[in-house]
């Protein structure tokens, strides 16, 4: 097994056959069970929320004001809150923009965050000295009281959402991918990139974004959720979708005035938005484990 | 076999300075290395001696903590840039490559081998995807890999120790280099294997007229591979000459204590004899030869001045030899404090 013998043997036809032996992406997703749970559960969610106009049975806004705030029956399988909307149509569609929204919100600081991290750890110097800085500016306000106060300036609705957190959440992912690059750069694969003559673009697009974003796409699993709750949050105050649009957090909020005697109004909403939370958790641990080849 | 007018590599009064809280010291100091085409140089010396961190300067992949206060480097003649101002397309044109002490953190961990050997050739040579790919195949052959097809796509971390070693070699090899600095490349690896690499690196230069400069602190190693050798101490090149030479009669005392502390296998000799002291903290360097503390032969004037290297005269000795001790005439007449040399290299390997 010298090098020698190994050396003068030529390439055979053999060699160049496809590359077998690794399983694929998805037979290794197949075998992480948290992937498999947290595929099955937005899997599902996403589902109920695309065939919403199929199963929905109801207009999510049309109002009948002679079954209002009835308990789940054959007509109405969920029951129907105060204006006689049922509250199966709306859940469905609820989720479609709660969904729609959380996604959104998050691929822009999701994106711009790790790149701009990962660059920072990588080049140093003064963009990340100025970057670091602005973060840290960005950190040191309340999360709530900063998208509460953009919202408010920009205007309430998924605009303002959407601008809200591309301006604040961005620091997050920027934080966590310049801890891993910083980490990336002191091994010598890194210096080994360098010096084989590639370039900086891909060194840093080729090897240290692939070892530095596992951990973002974990946050930015919660990190939807973290969206969907801060609809939520703003829904309450009259910032956040607007009626009589259906969310769930608007529907949480709305059936509060009733908890007393019709508690499903909000404890199904609440349900689906634990499912969905779940479920991306889940996701995203499966995810990171399929990132890391161990 | 001096071949100094046509030198493949040549630095000349390298000098890297560290910063380490708040304070910067010379970890490479007024460095100073020849390398002919097809040649082979060990650089030997204790950890924290600056061989590692020569190379990387000599690479332009020195630590932020670093930067290179003086000294050039040229390849073939032409100047190169230092201290981290070296583009892509500088290290392309000069062809230079490292191989790194530790295989499993030189690897990307998340790319399969075949696609790192393989990115090179692709994005450098700019060969097409499946050209790349029959050039990696090839140089994982190269290296020794059995069924190189297999272990394609294999993650760093499935391969042992000694593939990852062979397979950052076939990374190194891949960009076609002119010199291979090789950093303490088989200082992680168990003797058996430790011997295959050093076989297939033997290979390497006989084949392609490859430059070595091989780190490493095992004078055993450097007398198999190496036909030059220099020996570092605190930063500074102590003593250089032929490998035959130094390692058989050693004009200065560090070698000399070098040597006396090498175990020997082959002979009932004396134990091993540790250097006394320990290695001097780079911040605060002993005025003088930084060795002084722990020489058998120090004298006042050691800690006087700088001791630079000098040529050691003509008599029965090759030249180019040179020492930087001011009392190597002592050791040329009999050692007093060192053993003889225990490591008996069975002389410098062909080429």
């Amino acid at each position: 097994m010298s090098g020698k013998a190994a050396a003068a043997a030529p390439l055979t036809d053999d060699d160049l056959v496809p590359i077998s032996g690794r399983p694929s992406f998805g037979a290794r997703a197949a075998r992480t069970p948290a992937f498999v749970a947290g595929a099955a559960l937005i899997g599902a969610v996403l589902l109920l929320a695309l065939l919403a106009p199929v199963i929905g049975r109801y207009s999510p806004v049309q109002q009948n004001l002679l079954v209002t705030l009835q308990g789940p029956s054959a007509a109405h399988w969920l029951g129907t809150d105060e204006f006689g909307r049922d509250i199966w149509s709306r859940l469905l569609y609820g989720g479609r923009t709660d969904l729609q929204v959380g996604v959104l919100a998050v691929v822009f600081p999701f994106g711009f965050g790790s790149l701009l991290g990962t660059l920072c750890g990588y080049l140093g110097g003064w963009l990340d000295a100025v970057v670091m800085r602005v973060v840290d500016v960005v950190l040191a306000f309340p999360f709530y009281v900063l998208i509460i106060a953009l919202v408010f300036f920009v205007g309430e609705g998924t605009h303002g959402i959407y601008i809200a957190f591309a301006l604040t959440d961005w620091v997050v992912y920027t934080r966590s991918t310049r801890s891993a690059a910083l980490v990336a750069i002191s091994q010598d694969w890194v210096a080994a990139a360098e010096g084989g003559g590639l370039s900086r673009p891909r060194v840093l697009l080729r090897h240290l974004l692939p070892n530095t974003i596992s951990q973002a796409i974990v946050y930015a699993m919660s990190d939807i959720v973290l969206v969907i709750l801060a609809v939520v949050t703003l829904g309450y105050l009259g910032l956040g979708i607007q009626p009589p649009a259906p969310d769930w957090g608007a529907m949480i909020s709305d059936g509060q005035a009733f908890i007393t005697v019709h508690p499903w109004m909000s404890i199904i909403p609440g349900i689906a938005i634990i499912i969905t939370g779940v479920g991306l958790s889940l996701l995203g641990d499966g995810l990171a484990d399929l990132q890391r080849p161990r | 076999m001096s071949a100094r007018l046509s030198a493949l590599l040549e630095v000349s009064d390298l000098t890297v300075e560290v910063r380490r809280h708040h304070r910067t010291f010379r970890a490479v100091d007024g460095v100073s290395l020849s390398l002919p085409a097809g040649g082979s140089l060990g650089i030997v010396g204790e950890s924290g001696s600056g061989k590692s961190m020569t190379l990387r300067a000599v690479m332009d992949l020195l630590p932020r903590t670093a930067r290179v206060r003086a000294g050039t480097v040229q390849v073939a003649g032409q100047p190169v840039a230092v201290g981290g101002k070296r583009s892509s397309a500088d290290r392309r044109r000069h062809r230079l490559a490292m191989v790194f002490q530790d295989a499993l953190s030189a690897l990307d961990p998340v790319m399969t081998v075949g696609a790192q050997v393989a990115e090179a050739p692709r994005r450098v040579a700019g060969l097409s995807a499946r050209a790349a790919r029959e050039r990696a195949l090839e140089l994982l052959r190269t290296v020794g890999i059995p069924d190189p097809a297999r272990r394609y796509a294999s993650y760093p971390h499935e391969l042992s120790g000694g593939l990852r070693q062979r397979v950052m070699i076939a990374i190194a090899l891949s960009t076609d280099p002119a010199v291979l600095l090789c950093d303490e490349p088989t200082t992680a690896l168990d003797v058996t294997i430790q011997a295959q690499i050093l076989a297939l690196l033997q290979d390497l230069r006989g084949a392609n007229g490859l430059g070595l400069v091989f780190v490493t602190h095992d004078l055993g190693v450097v007398g198999q591979i190496c036909d030059e050798i220099a020996v570092m101490y605190a930063g500074r090149i102590v003593e250089t000459g032929p490998v035959g030479e130094v390692l058989a009669a050693p004009r200065h005392p560090y070698t000399a204590a070098l040597l006396a502390s090498a175990i020997d296998v082959d002979s009932a000799g004396p134990l091993p004899q540790a250097i006394p002291g320990a290695v001097p903290d780079p911040l605060r360097l002993p005025p003088g030869c930084p060795f002084q503390p722990r020489c058998p032969l120090a004298q006042p004037d050691c800690a006087a001045g700088p001791v630079p290297l000098h040529n050691i005269g003509p008599g029965h000795v090759a030249p180019g030899r040179s020492t930087a001790c001011l009392h190597d005439d002592a050791l040329a007449a009999g050692p007093a404090g060192a053993g003889p040399a225990g490591a008996g290299p069975a002389g410098p390997g062909h080429g």
